[in-house]
């Protein structure tokens, strides 16, 4: 799912300077499941614009809405209530904030700023990437471990030298992902596939900005 | 008493004849945690009132799952009446008329599985079939995280909703005196309780508001708090690893982390907000606690 | 016999004990920093690498020390990382440093960008050091990677990097093969200090045909070896080797005999050479040489 990070109040502070009303729409599509910009999030953030200095100016409507990359569903949700306000800011990943935007003519503000497609681990509660949407997958070829997002290079073919460890040079912290990778295609009796030269990636295909027929 | 202080007690036993020898001293509702939380939660009562035949509860009586399944009910009672159990067995039939320890909106509900990974009991999950979340009352002991780690409000308590615990907040606020720092603090009805309560007289400017967990603790109810006038405010739960409902005190911590983060990024002294996770019956580690941060409140002087 | 286009892989092909150096751009544009290593190495190693801003660090470009270098007599070993370099730049590096001669070219996939100076730079990292080799050896054979035919094909021999001491080791060797199968014909090692390490990689290496040589860089002090044991990966030092620096009473003698020991120990465990990387005692390079004996 998207992963996104809530911007500092003071930023926010900042691109909202000037407004009066503001609706604050909380998505509880990804953002919502993770707990990073649901109806609670939106509630929440209306709460601490209550305790700033500047923000408490501001007169805020908060709302959610199932998910804010569906223009539909933000028209039929949002059009009387986009029509009281100056602004709206919008706690989604930057797709869903670029829809709300299209679709009214007052300004839309990024609540968030996105980081990544990734995955929850609940013990550490920490948000991981696991995808860098490359539209070229190879997990089948890699034991089901992408080394295009989890390599910090990227690399196709193996460890880099900078292998310590199991972990990576950029982080001591971080699985190397060819080692992950190593141990998984060992375990599964398919080490014979990381013999195989892989060709570089075709970058073409991830060219932006991307569409593609539904 | 054999059985462990960890689950609610399974209710099909015969327990009812063996209540007869109940002879009303009300033992079982003076130890009982949950009464201590809600009055009309009386232990005794229900013991009479399946003696005289009144089994059935009524569907309007939530305060029926207040009760956690400590035991301590059972294990006082001089006369070995099984009472944690009558109350388990008329729990079943409260929930067999609709009466449930929390209600879900089915239409809210997005299916996210935060209050599945979150309850420590394995009480509420996402049922795949419909893709919301359904209670198990049978194990459910009201510790009201789920409610918090909830994205989209679907989930309330039959006891204590977010409102009433708003509402103890604004008042408890309004009755402290003014002049020194205004602090409330949020006790878990366990170690934060019974160790804070002794420590409030001489702490005239320190409200409690009891709750029956820290996992309860909606950050919404701190940023309120903050919002009508405190000057701090103190989560008092179980120690580490030590907590009613295993790592709702764990929960609390971070949650307080959080909650700090948000204070500091608005110029609001994170200090301002404590966590004190201490083993049960230790007033002293309050009371000092409650001196010790009306100090460092006076020293920050008020709210900018 | 095969033809050579460098002396480097003459003398690997001659069986001649083949010693490589290695070159420290400076962080500035003082070329004068280039021709003093230069005089330095020219008497004693067949050819020098001159590092592609390692660790991301920036410094002179390599391409500048290698004419320098080869101007002054002294064959250059032309490192290309895929840190800075799309497969376009690459590419054309590789065509413009064959125009101004080079012979040799290391072909890496160099540290991140977090690692260096500018952690803010955005890593590039098109290719990886097997693609890389790939790219290179099609340039040798005259088309680029779009499949277009080259005019005139750059002639260079192909080089890449291995790690011995690396744990699991494995990975490491099954990458290797893939770039001798991409078209390496010699490889140089990250720094090794033990023998056992480099028994392991000649035994885990017999089946490959390709000339290793194997990387030292002189241990300056007990904090350097510390340093590069507990930071470098895959660096063991031996305790006999750490024992005899910290109770060493001339600490510049003992670094030079150990590292000749250790050039005399490459020789007889049978590698066709060495590497080694000065690291501040280009001076000394001779006599470590020397006091090895092997030649």
């Amino acid at each position: 799912m998207i992963i996104v990070e809530t911007k500092k109040i003071e930023e926010l502070a900042e691109s909202l300077a000037g407004k009066k009303k503001v609706l604050i729409v909380g998505c509880n599509g990804c953002v919502g499941i993770h707990q990073q910009g649901g109806e609670r999030q939106a509630e929440e953030l209306a709460e601490l614009f209550k305790l700033d200095k500047v923000l408490k100016n501001v007169d805020t409507t908060v709302t959610s809405i199932l998910r804010q990359c569906d223009k539909s569903i933000v028209k039929d949700a949002l059009t009387d209530l986009a029509a009281e306000a100056d602004a709206i800011l919008a706690m989604a990943c930057g797709a869903g904030v670029q829809v709300v935007a299209e679709s009214f003519d007052i300004p839309a503000l990024p609540a968030h700023n996105t980081s990544f497609i990734g995955v929850q681990e609940r013990e550490s509660e920490t948000f991981y990437e696991r995808c860098v949407a490359c539209g070229n997958c190879i997990l089948h070829l890699t034991g089901g471990i992408c080394p295009v997002t989890r390599c910090p290079k990227s690399h196709m073919n193996g460890p880099c030298g900078g292998l310590y460890n199991g972990k990576c040079e950029t982080d001591k912290n971080r699985d190397c992902a060819w080692i992950l990778i190593y141990n998984r295609l060992k375990a599964l009796g398919e080490l014979d596939r990381l013999k195989t030269i892989m060709e570089p990636k075709d970058f073409s295909k991830k060219t932006h900005p991307r569409s593609q027929e539904a | 008493m054999s059985a462990e202080p960890s689950q609610v007690p399974d209710a099909d036993v015969n327990v009812r004849e063996e209540s007869l020898p109940c002879y009303q001293c009300g033992i079982c509702s003076g130890s009982c945690p949950a009464a201590r939380l809600e009055s009309t939660f009386n232990p005794r009562r229900m013991v009479v009132n399946s003696n005289l035949g009144k089994t059935k509860i009524p569907a309007n009586n939530k305060s029926i799952w207040l009760c956690a399944g400590c035991f301590c009910c059972s294990h006082n009672c001089p006369n070995d009446v099984k009472v944690a159990e009558i109350v388990a067995e008329l729990r079943v039939e409260a929930a067999e008329v609709g009466n449930l320890p929390l209600v879900i909106d089915e239409k809210k509900c997005i299916g996210c599985a935060n209050c599945e990974y979150a309850c420590p009991e394995d009480a509420i999950k996402v049922d795949p079939g419909t893709m919301v979340s359904k209670v198990d009352p049978s194990l459910c002991r009201s510790c009201g995280t789920c409610a918090v780690e909830c994205p989209v409000f679907a989930i309330s308590y039959a006891n204590f909703d977010d409102s009433q615990y708003e509402n103890m907040i604004m008042k408890t606020l309004e009755g402290l005196p003014e002049g020194d720092p205004k602090i409330i603090a949020f006790t878990c009805n366990w170690c934060g309780h019974t160790g804070a309560e002794s420590s409030m007289a001489p702490h005239p400017n320190v409200g409690a508001v009891n709750m029956l967990c820290t996992g309860r603790i909606d950050p919404l109810f701190i940023y309120k708090a903050f919002h009508a006038g405190a000057d701090g405010v103190l989560i008092a739960g179980c120690a580490p690893g030590r907590c009613f409902y295993k790592w709702n005190n764990k929960k609390a911590e971070s949650r307080t982390k959080r909650i700090k983060r948000n204070l500091e990024e608005l110029g609001i002294e994170p200090e301002r907000m404590r966590i004190d996770l201490v083993e049960v019956n230790n007033g002293a580690v309050f009371s000092d606690s409650f001196d010790s941060f009306t100090e460092e409140l006076k020293k920050l002087g008020g709210k900018k | 016999m095969a033809k050579y286009y460098s002396k480097l892989m003459e003398s690997v092909a001659s069986k001649e004990f083949t010693i490589s150096g290695e070159i420290d751009p400076p962080k500035g544009s003082n070329r004068k920093v280039i021709e003093h290593q230069t005089e330095l190495l020219k008497p004693h190693c067949v050819a020098a690498n001159v590092t592609d801003n390692p660790l991301g660090i920036v410094i002179m470009n390599t391409l500048a020390p290698c004419v320098i270098m080869q101007e002054m007599g002294l064959e250059a070993i032309y490192q290309a990382t895929c840190r800075d370099r799309n497969r376009i730049a690459l590419q054309s590096d590789v065509l413009g440093a064959a125009a101004l001669g080079m012979k040799n070219i290391l072909a890496l996939s160099g540290d991140h960008t977090v690692m260096g100076d500018h952690p803010q730079a955005k890593p590039v990292f098109d290719l990886d050091s097997v693609q890389l080799t790939a790219a290179i050896r099609g340039l040798v054979n005259g088309h680029d990677m779009a499949g277009k035919e080259l005019d005139v094909a750059p002639q260079m021999h192909i080089g890449v990097a291995l790690s011995p001491g690396l744990e699991p080791i494995e990975p490491e060797i099954i990458k290797f093969e893939k770039k001798i199968e991409a078209g390496a014909e010699f490889a140089q090692t990250q720094c090794v200090y033990d023998t056992k390490v480099l028994e392991r990689i000649l035994d885990l290496t017999s089946h490959l045909d390709i000339p290793i040589l194997p990387g030292i860089a002189p241990l300056k002090s007990v904090g350097m070896a510390k340093f590069m044991a507990k930071n470098v990966p895959g660096v063991t030092i031996p305790d006999e080797m750490l024992k005899e620096l910290v109770e060493s009473k001339d600490i510049k003698e003992t670094t030079i005999n150990i590292t000749a020991q250790l050039i005399a120990d490459i020789k007889d465990l049978g590698f066709p050479g060495v590497h080694i990387m000065p690291v501040g005692m280009d001076a000394e390079v001779g006599e470590m040489i020397k006091r090895s004996g092997v030649r």
